[in-house]
């Protein structure tokens, strides 16, 4: 049995990712790293990512690959490691065209990260572990954009009157897109709960931001819409979100080989490491270039 | 090759003579790290007790049931609140002060004798106390109730594997050379031989203990400073004395050689825009920022910031300390810019190798752990988990795991020196 520490940047990833890789993957063990707080990690592409300068500090990239380090070295002499460290941060909309910087920004992270090494622990052994047993994977535009790959886990939580979904047919919802016109005309007017309490910006429907269209997780709240609730929604990432994730059929995600390249990159990869390949998921199909496990030299990670 | 300030004349370079071999003047080190280039020499003189190994132990003493430590040139003190740092930093003074006055005295150093003992120790339970400089040990035994010490406490020292003097607890006599003797005064046994005969081979343990200097910086005090408080040679432990120390050092260069300079240059770096000289004028201290051009420009310390004052407390206290004495700085980080704390974590280690000090450190930040990447063995953890109290930071945890991280990322993540609940082990 191998063990898969998944360092994530989101609570839907954190709560149900390692129920739903374990099932692609059984006989193996896959840990979910939160912070000391519980919470999960910081993600680096909240914004537009740029490339690091000289003298930035180590940033939040860097510190999703720390927390990789730290499970794959023993912090005490009997304690378990990981043999796999996969850290997984979305792509989000402000980053989509621009994929190759946030590579970039982690590869320079793990420069940065290698540099640092001290004491007992050299550069070379640190350089090591990360080309050997760390991977980067990005979740397209977010992790959210996997949902809406099987409809049976997604109806099993949304509301039967919001079903179906409707996105653009024959897209890849790795390029979300909702054609949905009651998502796409709502104006939120009747979330009276919301105007209730003044409209407070912290609770403002995220399908009232802009770019709802393309946002997985705006128009996942909308499917759980609850006038009654501050935030007009009811769905919750640690609940229904969850639930839904660790319900997914892989094999249907990934049934059209042409959709979910970054996914599939990673579940090739997790494949390739674990020897073992995911349940019911075909070998076919395309996989994203930047993030696919590749041979050669010049790496800094397993992938990248 | 970095420039070196010329020395003053008789003193020595660690880069000529090995300080330890120049009984007379410890040099301080280039400090090339930081671009800072100095050469100062100190004319105070060593203590005996440099090359021997110390360990301080104790049981039952307050949070520490049982507490057995070797101090390394610069350690630090880690652990949550209330697990027992600071009663460290009592320990050592209840030592220091009772061998140089007496265990009445020394109580009170350490913050009164009322529940000296750790609860739940059994009534018959005594307070322990060894402290071992080289081969020379000395034990103290103390009966204690919540309110106090109970009666006459025990006493011992060795001098290798030869029992030298022992008072046993409760007793009225205590015995020297086989030759018993009424306890006179409060003094305690090895305080009264030192005073004696003055031992030559006490002189270690005597250095030690007369040398052990804990600052808890009273900023209020410090404030309002003058240089008319007592004119000692080095800070007192609340800091209250900086303005008479600093003046005297700046008034008498040949007797107190580089050390006001020592201070005055790590201050400016440390506080860039707060701090270029100090001038004394009729008992007062007035401070003036980088180009200042007017005698109006200078504040009085009432006036400065808390930071600035306890950062030159700190350079004093370290500036003024005699080779091989141990110096303790209780939450050293407290009031400081980050900045300033790294600048003075690298004077600390400075002076501490120049000196051959023991520098003691509790903090509770990870921008002074940060400073400890290189010497993890020197973090000292006080998990309350542990058997024996504080455990070496690279013998809790695996020294490669460590050294890729930073240890402030580390503590800050509760992963040592964390409370029990929020690290998930209550």
């Amino acid at each position: 049995m191998s063990r898969v520490a998944l360092v994530t940047t989101g609570k839907l990833e954190l709560s149900g990712l390692h129920t739903a890789l374990q099932i692609a993957f059984a006989g193996h063990q896959f840990i979910p790293v939160a912070l000391p707080s519980g919470e999960p990690h910081h993600g680096f592409t909240s914004c537009t990512v740029r490339p690091l300068q000289p003298d930035d500090v180590l940033s939040h990239a860097a510190a999703l690959l720390q927390a990789a380090l730290e499970v794959l070295v023993p912090e005490e002499p009997v304690a378990l490691v990981a043999d796999l460290a996969i850290v997984l941060d979305d792509l989000e909309l402000e980053n989509v065209g621009n994929e190759d910087q946030v590579i970039g920004h982690m590869r320079e992270s793990a420069r940065r990260v290698i540099a640092d090494a001290r004491g007992a622990a050299t550069p070379d052994r640190v350089a090591t572990l990360l080309r050997e047993r760390v991977s980067f994977h990005l979740a397209v535009p977010m992790v959210e954009s996997w949902l809406f790959g099987d409809h049976s886990a997604l109806a099993s939580e949304v509301p039967g009157a919001r079903l179906p979904t409707r996105l653009e047919e024959g897209r890849d919802p790795e390029d979300f897109l909702v054609v949905d016109p009651a998502y796409l005309a709502d104006d939120g007017s009747d979330c009276l709960r919301w105007h209730a309490i003044g409209q407070p910006s912290r609770w403002k429907p995220g399908w009232l931001k802009e770019a709802r269209e393309r946002h997985p997780k705006h128009y996942l709240q909308w499917l759980f819409k609850d006038a009654t609730q501050a935030s007009c929604a009811r769905f919750m990432e640690t609940q229904e979100g969850a639930r839904i994730l660790e319900r997914l059929s892989w094999g249907t995600v990934l049934s059209n080989p042409a959709w979910y390249p970054y996914l599939r990159a990673m579940m090739d990869d997790i494949s390739q490491c674990l020897g073992q390949p995911a349940s019911g998921v075909s070998d076919a199909g395309v996989r994203a270039s930047r993030t696919a496990r590749k041979t050669g030299s010049g790496f800094v990670l397993r992938n990248i | 090759m970095l420039p070196v300030l010329r020395a003053p004349r008789g003193t020595v370079t660690m880069t000529s003579v090995s300080a330890r071999n120049d009984p007379g003047v410890i040099a301080g080190r280039q400090a090339g790290a930081r671009g800072l280039d100095f050469a100062v020499g100190y004319p105070l003189s060593p203590g005996a007790h440099m090359s021997s190994k110390i360990t301080f132990k104790a049981k039952r003493f307050r949070r520490l049931r049982s507490f057995c430590w070797s101090p390394e040139p610069v350690s630090v003190l880690v652990g949550p609140n209330g697990v027992g740092k600071t009663t460290v930093l009592d320990l050592l003074r209840f030592l220091s002060v009772t061998f140089s006055k007496d265990v009445p005295t020394g109580l009170g150093a350490a913050g009164g004798g009322d529940h000296f003992r750790s609860r739940g120790a059994l009534p018959e339970e005594l307070v322990e106390f060894d402290l071992t400089v080289g081969d020379i040990r000395w034990s103290l035994r103390l009966p204690m109730t919540d309110a106090g010490l109970a009666s006459h406490y025990g006493e011992e020292l060795y001098q290798g594997e030869t029992r030298i003097l022992r008072a046993a607890p409760f007793a009225e006599e205590w015995e020297l050379d086989g030759v018993r003797r009424k306890h006179e005064d409060d003094r305690c046994c090895a305080r009264r031989l030192w005073d004696q005969s003055r031992p030559a081979w006490m002189q270690a343990m005597y250095d030690l203990l007369y040398d052990i200097r804990t600052y808890d910086v009273h900023i209020h005090e410090v404030a309002h400073g003058t240089t008319r408080e007592d004119r000692n040679s080095f800070l007192h432990g609340t800091g209250r004395n900086l303005w008479a120390v600093l003046s005297a050092w700046k008034q008498a260069p040949l007797k107190f050689k580089g050390q006001y300079e020592w201070v005055l240059r790590n201050a400016r770096i440390a506080f860039p825009d707060l701090i270029d000289t100090i001038e004394f004028e009729g008992g007062e201290a007035y401070i003036f920022p980088p180009g200042a051009s007017d005698p109006a420009d200078g504040l009085p310390p009432r006036r400065q910031p808390d930071g600035l004052l306890t950062g030159l407390c700190y350079l004093t206290a370290l500036a003024g300390a005699r080779p091989g004495s141990v110096v303790a700085f209780d939450e050293v980080e407290n009031q400081l810019h980050p900045h300033a704390i790294r600048i003075l974590m690298g004077a600390i280690r400075e002076i501490a190798d120049g000196r051959g000090l023991k520098v003691v450190l509790t903090t509770h930040s990870p921008v002074v752990l940060d400073a400890f990447r290189e010497t993890p063995n020197a973090v000292f953890v006080l998990d309350a988990d542990a058997m024996e109290l504080p455990v070496p930071l690279d013998r809790l945890k695996n020294p490669e795991w460590l050294g890729m991280f930073s240890l402030g990322r580390l503590y800050d993540g509760l992963k040592f020196g964390a409370p029990r609940i929020a690290a998930g082990k209550g």
